[in-house]
């Protein structure tokens, strides 16, 4: 990782002073210990300061959804494989034109210490480098190696954890969800570090009338978290983003991982893979499940 | 048990009634119960139907807002695939269901509460045959308490008769609501500063 | 002549509290954090080694995250009827194991709660709340409490302070009538010793001189230095959310024709719907305005207010912040910047 940063270091330097990007999102250091800032530079003499270490854990995609960011001119941003599969899906639903953006692909081993559990099954250690294949998002520069190598996804590990809700009873899954739901404050963190949240007013955030409560009651606390969840089925890309954001430590992630699951499951589509697919939720195809219907 | 969450649905005779939201699609559904009516088929009255263009309009935060509102079971139904008015709307919304019913399910919804069909214009007899079905399930599964109990703790009470009747909130707790009586049993009251 | 109590009889005054219909509210075990609950039994109290601080401050209790203000229905005539929450009704309550930051927050909201009004919702809970703070004997990695005027054994807000002085003891000192009145009521609970054990209290270097904060604040209004520090800022609530002496709120009204009720919850200023006026235009459209907002109103704002800092230095933000937006670190490059 040492070299990485140095590589990574220079590159910022070369593009900032350059003029090729005005802003180069990456990595800082955190003011606490295992903490990393994302860092928001527009000159070559902060180059110094971004780093790359095993607590690189934000989604930098989501600054790509931020005027703060834009307004500013082009942006080069630095991701982790799994935070460009939020690129792909904004790039799917075009929310920014690749050309203003300069993709910096970082191969990463995992994050966290000790290793964070979605990182024990990933399968995008390294991201495509230019020049390959159209069907994966292909960065503009890739740094570092990695000594995990891209492997098939283990839907089986990845999904072990909604499996494990899956198998509890009905009344013991109302339960559980009740338990969390109600620990909500209505922080909206969830939603704020989401790339593929993007809306400029959030559905809830419409009151004439006030379609999903904004308190933060049981019943309200429901409704946001199921409409977020429909919201974002097919779209997102389980990075963990919001999980991570959650003051109450509310497993969110579970939410979003069984819409993938029933997605994969029903239409054959991952999001964040190809950004060349239509997505899921856009399509349809007249052999769809119709089992459910009378 | 008189110190259960009374609804209103009593129909005067003291017996809960099941309250069934149907959302349906103007030109398919809508005019098959309307065929329904004029054939004079009977069936279950415990159903409110919605009419809307097409089923590729009925959002999922519908069902959840018939929920938040009394419901017991909620019945979606339009034009069969290939037939609909717009052409594409009910593929749309097959996926979009298909999606819903299973987190749905995954948070602990009983899907028998949360229905689909296809009821063409000509199928008045279907119409009445997928309303009775639906409603026999509803009255067998019972009120939604789950849901009635989260309502009650988030201050949307009014529909609640026991609330009515007492005036005020009766718990003598600000800005609380009484617990369902089971739960007040098993915890022994508010036991948090959470609840509104 | 000093008291002690022990962590064991600590738990049976919780406990005899609770058997006096007292609702106790004490650092709790949930999962993987500790966070003021009320509870219904002494033994679900953390013990003092577990935590340093709670994960969120214990205001909900006096000012609920979603709190019903008053409740509307149409009456058997036809006429609406009004109902409010019976605010005397409501239980003694105390907090058991607070910490000196989370203590010192209370004069500070009692400023902004009783200042053109006195805010009943609040008060009615406040007169009737007994704090018993157990001072910090470690520190968190963020806390900067002693940069702005508070301490690890801090009296400040509390009723009883009780330090650690070994053995699984507390030297407690009855600070105001009410501390008084709780220990005399469990005389039996405390001992008394000749001469004071040494207190345990954690050492918290000063990160920077308040003093320099407001003037710098006075004179930058307009300072690259927001956006540099806070374009990074997510705008959620966070650290509002979590902060002892955060106290914005929304009113909202939800019901129908037939009743509904209207409820006050707690707002960020962090977020964009926060200033958007009616007409559309928004005063603070873009985040580093919102943030330059957050750090005004603590340290210029309120002081010019009400002379008082709105901040205990107990660094949740800067923790809880999914970016890492350390207010602290903030406040020291500010007060480096001034001369």
């Amino acid at each position: 990782m040492a070299d990485a940063v140095e590589e990574l270091r220079a590159l910022a330097r070369d593009l900032l002073s350059k003029g090729a990007v005005q802003v180069f999102v990456g990595y800082g250091a955190g003011s606490v210990a295992n903490r990393t800032i994302p860092l928001i530079i527009t000159s070559a003499d902060r180059a110094g300061e971004l780093v790359w270490n095993k607590h690189c854990l934000n989604n930098l995609a989501v600054y790509l959804t931020r005027q703060e960011v834009l307004k500013r001119g082009k942006v080069a941003v630095v991701l982790k494989g799994c935070d460009a599969r939020a690129v792909t899906g904004l790039l799917q639903e075009t929310q920014i034109p690749r050309e203003r953006v300069v993709l910096v692909g970082m191969a990463c081993d995992g994050m966290g210490e000790p290793l964070l559990e979605m990182c024990r099954h990933c399968d995008v250690h390294t991201p495509a480098a230019p020049g390959g294949d159209a069907h994966r998002l292909a960065c503009d520069h890739v740094i570092g190696t990695a000594t995990a190598a891209n492997a098939a996804p283990d839907d089986e590990a990845a999904f072990a954890d909604v499996a494990k809700i899956e198998a509890m009873s009905p009344a013991q899954r109302w339960a559980f969800w009740q338990e969390q739901f109600s620990r909500c404050v209505r922080c909206y963190a969830c939603r704020q570090v989401c790339p593929l949240c993007y809306c400029k007013r959030c559905a809830v955030e419409k009151n004439e009338p006030q379609w999903i409560a904004s308190s933060a009651h049981e019943a309200g606390n429901f409704a946001w978290h199921m409409i977020r969840a429909m919201h974002l089925a097919g779209r997102c890309v389980a990075c963990g983003a919001c999980e991570r954001a959650c003051p109450q430590h509310i497993p969110l992630t579970l939410l979003s991982k069984k819409m993938a699951k029933s997605v994969a499951a029903h239409f054959k589509y991952r999001a964040g893979t190809d950004p060349t697919a239509a997505p899921a939720v856009k399509t349809f195809d007249s052999s769809d499940d119709n089992s459910f219907f009378r | 048990m008189d110190q259960e969450p009374q609804s209103e649905q009593t129909s005067g005779t003291g017996v809960w009634q099941p309250k069934v939201i149907a959302f349906v699609c103007n030109w398919c559904t809508y005019a098959g119960a309307d065929l329904a009516g004029t054939s004079r088929l009977k069936y279950d009255a415990n159903i409110r139907v919605i009419r809307l263009p097409c089923t590729g309009r009925i959002d999922p935060l519908f069902v959840i807002k018939a929920f938040e509102r009394g419901a017991d079971g909620v019945l979606v139904s339009g034009c069969h695939p290939g037939d609909c008015h717009y052409n594409t709307g009910n593929y749309h919304a097959r996926r979009r269901w298909t999606l819903f019913r299973e987190l749905l399910e995954f948070v602990g919804v009983d899907l028998r509460r949360v229905q689909f069909a296809w009821v063409s214009a000509a199928e008045g007899a279907k119409w009445a045959e997928v309303v009775n079905a639906m409603v026999q399930h509803v009255r067998e599964l019972g009120p939604f308490d789950g849901y009635h109990i989260m309502l009650a703790h988030s201050g949307q009470t009014e529909w609640l008769k026991t609330m009515a009747a007492k005036g005020g909130n009766g718990s003598g707790v600000p800005g609380t609501l009484p617990v369902s009586p089971r739960e007040a049993k098993e915890e022994g009251g508010v036991t948090d500063g959470r609840r509104c | 002549m000093a008291t002690i109590i022990s962590e064991e009889s600590l738990k049976q005054l919780a406990g005899g509290l609770l058997k006096a219909g007292c609702r106790v509210i004490a650092p709790v075990r949930q999962q993987d954090m500790v966070v003021y609950k009320a509870i219904k039994d002494p033994q679900e109290m953390a013990a003092d080694t577990e935590y340093v601080l709670p994960q969120s401050s214990f205001k909900e209790f006096l000012f609920p995250r979603c709190e019903c203000i008053l409740r509307y229905r149409i009456g058997e005539d036809k006429k609406p009827v009004y109902e409010s929450p019976n605010l005397d009704a409501e239980p003694p309550q105390a907090v058991i194991g607070c910490r000196p930051c989370d203590a010192a927050s209370l004069p500070i909201l009692d400023k902004i709660f009783g200042w053109d009004y006195q805010d009943q919702f609040y008060f009615k809970r406040r007169e009737k709340l007994t704090v018993v703070s157990i001072a910090c004997s470690r520190a968190a990695e963020r806390c900067f409490c002693t940069s702005v005027g508070c301490a690890p054994d801090s009296a400040t807000g509390s009723d009883v302070l009780l330090k650690k002085c070994g053995n699984g003891k507390y030297l407690a000192e009855a600070l105001t009538d009410k501390g008084k009145q709780l220990v005399e009521k469990f005389a039996s609970l405390f001992e008394k010793a000749d001469a004071a054990p040494a207190a345990e209290v954690a050492q918290v270097k000063a990160a920077f001189d308040a003093e320099k904060i407001k003037p710098w604040l006075d004179a930058h209004f307009e300072d690259p230095m927001w956006l540099e520090i806070a374009a990074r800022c997510m705008g959620c609530g966070t650290c509002a959310f979590g902060c002892p002496t955060c106290h914005c709120f929304d009113i909202v009204d939800e019901g129908d024709l037939k009743g509904g009720c209207r409820l006050r919850n707690w707002d960020t200023c962090g977020s964009a719907l926060f200033t958007k006026h009616g007409s559309g235009h928004n005063p603070r459209s873009s985040q580093e305005q919102r943030y330059r907002q957050r750090v005004m109103h603590k340290y210029k704002y309120y002081v010019e207010k009400f002379g008082l800092r709105a901040c205990t230095g107990c660094g949740r933000c800067c923790v809880r912040c999914p970016v890492n937006l350390d207010l602290c670190a903030v406040l020291q490059t500010i007060a480096s910047r001034q001369a």
